[in-house]
């Protein structure tokens, strides 16, 4: 355990305190070639970027979730000021050693995604401000893997488990090392693994003092054990100082980078279901009669589902819907669903035209209710718009999984 | 279409009815019936709310409170929920809450800057037909961004209460001549209707106004770009029809150029007719070759609709193979020789692609 001496005991013993050394600071190292396929140092890589002038950038990055994904930080690729996009960076894996590797031995990627919304956009200013840490994140796509074999998982809880005194470590490729003023080369380093709990200032962005890299780490990321002592990235260095690391903490939020950047790499798993039917992180629930709708009536007809497996703090991982209505003319029909928080979705507005009856199998409506609560009643919401075709909800099925327990593919 | 018009709302005719022919009464309004115990707990639940505004309360106090709020009313009645939403909308207090105007997943806010910002936000829900028509009353009348941006948001829901492009332009149109809005959030928030819409028209009505260079041009930018990278033919012929669009900013329409699919035939001809313009200066024509074909972009929590994730591999693969062809007749064509250094990166990256893509 690596902790800064109490207040009390320098007071109390001053002079003795001062003939002793001062808290050592975890400074990166040069991990040893031999390592370099081992788990977790294979993930990270050396992130490439060209500005506009053709200046070349580098940092670090990590292939997490899907082998054609990495993260890095946001500052390497993008100016917030000036909103200007740059060619798509270049991952170059695998590699430790003093010489530059050269942009002929690194894999391009196709394009990258960042994550902001208009608010931050208004509210914060430069690229050096706390909020623009807070969302330093990139994620960059690409039409082949840049790691052979499975991606690194995600800790989506990064930023809660960084504040604890779990093991954690930083890997990554610094050209000078902060603390001691070394030349990084382009060594693959890494902090000693280390209990230092990272504390918050703003949202998700984490700093921790007497942890150090150094200018180059940018993008690198930052791992946790989980109970099985498997490593996870659970947030990504964004910031540093002689003997600070700033983090960027991973949350569900970079599920919806990675939801971004599915149909870009091709990938069908996204869609599908990846849970047991049945299983603890999994709630069912079912209309237990069929529901007549009035007809022609332009209010909203509930149909209430209860859902009290989960803990309070839980949240949506996944949820799909099964629905069958029999009607003559499903295009009168919209029906719409609404978490216990109050998420609300259109799964079904007046498509259909003349068609009848509207079946629904196994739809996912995950993208909707994401982060969502799950704890409480969900609602299905139905109106019959148009008069003379009575229609009756005949089937209805909720599925909901809880995002704690969801399978992370890192496949 | 049976409307469910509730001629309350801002008139003194009397009940309207429903389709069913059910008398829509408000209790504010008819003396001889008394408010029912439910909208006497919302008014009171509303009162309390709006008193911790009043005396500065904690504002994560007040988000926990609207939170729990919007939970337990769309637990009731939805349609005397509404209808007791748009009475209080009528009586028009007001407070600011202290929270900043925040989107979450799926456009549901998780923060409200004001309680009628609030009441705009749990009406569009519960009663979608009464949101709308009280959404035209507010963006006709109110000074606030937030409501603006609020009252947008049924007129932009999939269904029945889809409003028409024409009229959303004419909304799109008076947000951005609006001066005093250009630094709020609910202004920034906004732009994301000419996402979801992606119609030429309110395209254009964004593409002029940022051609102006308004205060909130980075807010502009980003919402330029999430437009043209899902609807690229959207912004590729707008730029195509006006040399002098952009002419100023270089950069802006370099990359919005850069998002062109080539594939497509009448983009094809219009990035061509870009490269050969002799209005468009050099460096910025080097600009889109460095970045062409630009397969980045923003993405986050938007207000009106899902998450932007504009790209498509097969899309992408094939107009990669489109780009690279285009590209070889590019460097045969003497029109374009001052080019050649700019063409001959592209095509290095192009053939890495297209390689990658193995398609």
């Amino acid at each position: 355990m690596k902790f800064a001496t109490p207040p009390f005991v320098l007071l109390g013993l001053s002079l003795y305190a001062l003939a002793q050394d001062p808290p050592k600071t975890n400074s990166s190292q040069k991990v040893d070639s031999g390592l370099l396929t081992a788990e977790p140092y294979r993930y990270t890589g050396i992130v490439f970027s060209e500005d506009r002038s053709g200046d070349l950038f580098r940092g670090s990055g990590v292939v997490a979730s899907d082998p054609k994904l990495f993260f890095t930080a946001s500052h390497l690729l993008f100016d917030d000021e000036k909103m200007v996009w740059t060619l798509p960076p270049e991952w170059v894996g695998g590699y430790s050693a003093d010489g530059d590797p050269g942009l002929g031995t690194a894999t391009k990627s196709r394009g990258y995604f960042r994550w902001t919304g208009y608010s931050n956009v208004v509210t914060e200013h430069g690229t050096d401000s706390q909020g623009a840490f807070a969302r330093d994140i990139s994620l960059a796509w690409g039409l082949e893997d840049f790691i052979t074999g499975a991606a690194a998982p995600i800790d989506f809880k990064g930023s809660a488990n960084l504040k604890k005194p779990k093991l954690s470590m930083i890997t990554g490729y610094p050209a000078l090392l902060d603390y001691t003023g070394e030349d990084g080369g382009f060594f693959l380093h890494s902090t000693e693994p280390d209990f230092t709990p990272f504390r918050p200032t703003l949202t998700n962005y984490l700093y921790a003092t007497h942890i150090s890299t150094g200018p180059g780490n940018s993008g690198g990321p930052v791992w946790s054990q989980d109970d099985s002592a498997q490593w996870r990235v659970s947030g990504l260095l964004v910031s540093g100082r002689p003997s600070e690391a700033g983090v960027y903490g991973m949350t569900s939020t970079v599920k919806s980078l990675l939801r971004a950047a599915a149909p870009a790499i091709g990938d069908p798993r996204k869609s599908v279901k990846a849970v047991p039917t049945i299983s603890t992180n999994t709630c069912r629930m079912v209309m237990n009669k069929p529901k007549k709708i009035p007809d022609g009536v332009h209010r909203w007809t509930r149909i209430p589902l209860k859902c009290l497996r989960f803990e309070e703090e839980s949240t949506v991982g996944a949820a799909y819907i099964d629905l069958t209505i029999t009607t003559g003319h499903r295009g009168d029909l919209i029906v719409a669903v609404l978490g216990p928080d109050g998420t609300f979705a259109i799964i079904h507005d007046g498509q259909g035209a003349g068609e009848d009856d509207l079946v629904i199998d196994d739809l996912d409506i995950s993208e909707a209710f994401e982060d969502a609560s799950p704890v409480g009643n969900w609602q299905v919401l139905v109106q019959d718009r148009l008069t003379e075709d009575p229609c009756v909800v005949t089937r209805l099925e909720l599925e909901i999984v809880s995002a704690d327990k969801e399978v992370n593919s890192g496949e | 279409m049976i409307s469910g018009g509730l001629l309350w709302w801002g008139l003194a005719a009397g009940p309207g009815r429903d389709a069913s022919g059910e008398a829509v009464v408000s209790p504010g309004e008819n003396p001889a019936l008394q408010p029912s115990s439910r909208h006497r707990t919302i008014t009171s639940d509303w009162n309390s709310v709006l008193a911790n505004c009043d005396e500065s309360a904690d504002p994560e106090l007040i988000r926990r409170q609207l939170a729990d709020l919007k939970g337990e009313w769309l637990q009731e009645d939805l349609h005397e929920v509404a209808q007791s939403i748009g009475q209080l909308l009528k009586n028009g207090q007001d407070a600011k809450t202290g929270l900043r105007f925040e989107v979450g997943p799926g456009g549901n806010l998780r923060g409200w800057p004001t309680m009628r910002v609030f009441l705009l936000d749990v009406l569009a829900i519960a009663d979608p037909d009464l949101a709308v028509e009280i959404a035209r009353e507010v963006l006709a009348s109110t000074s606030s961004a937030e409501e603006y941006a609020m009252a947008l948001k049924p007129l932009l829901m999939e269904g029945p209460w889809r409003a028409s492009d024409e009229e959303l332009q004419a909304h799109f149109t008076k947000l951005l001549s609006t001066p005093e809005w250009q630094t709020r959030e609910g202004f920034v928030e906004a732009l994301d209707l000419a996402r979801v819409v992606s119609s030429p028209g309110t395209a254009e009505i964004l593409a002029r106004w940022m051609d102006a260079s308004p205060p909130a041009l980075v807010a502009g930018e980003m919402a330029i770009h999430e437009t043209a990278a899902k609807s690229p033919g959207v912004l590729v012929d707008i730029l195509a029809k006006d040399s002098s669009l952009f002419a100023d900013q270089p950069e802006l329409r370099a990359g919005l150029m850069a998002r062109a699919t080539i594939s497509d035939e009448s983009q094809a001809g219009s990035v061509e007719g870009y490269l050969k313009d002799p209005s468009v200066p050099l460096a910025e024509k080097q600009q889109f070759l460095d970045l062409y074909p630009l397969r980045s972009a923003t993405t986050g929590y938007r207000l009106y609709g899902k998450s932007p994730k504009p790209f498509d591999r097969g899309q992408v693969a094939a107009d990669d193979r489109a780009a690279l062809a285009a590209v070889n007749r590019w460097k045969a064509d003497p029109a374009m020789a001052e080019l050649l250094p700019s063409m001959n990166s592209l095509e290095d990256r192009l053939s890495a692609w297209t390689k990658q893509s193995g398609d």
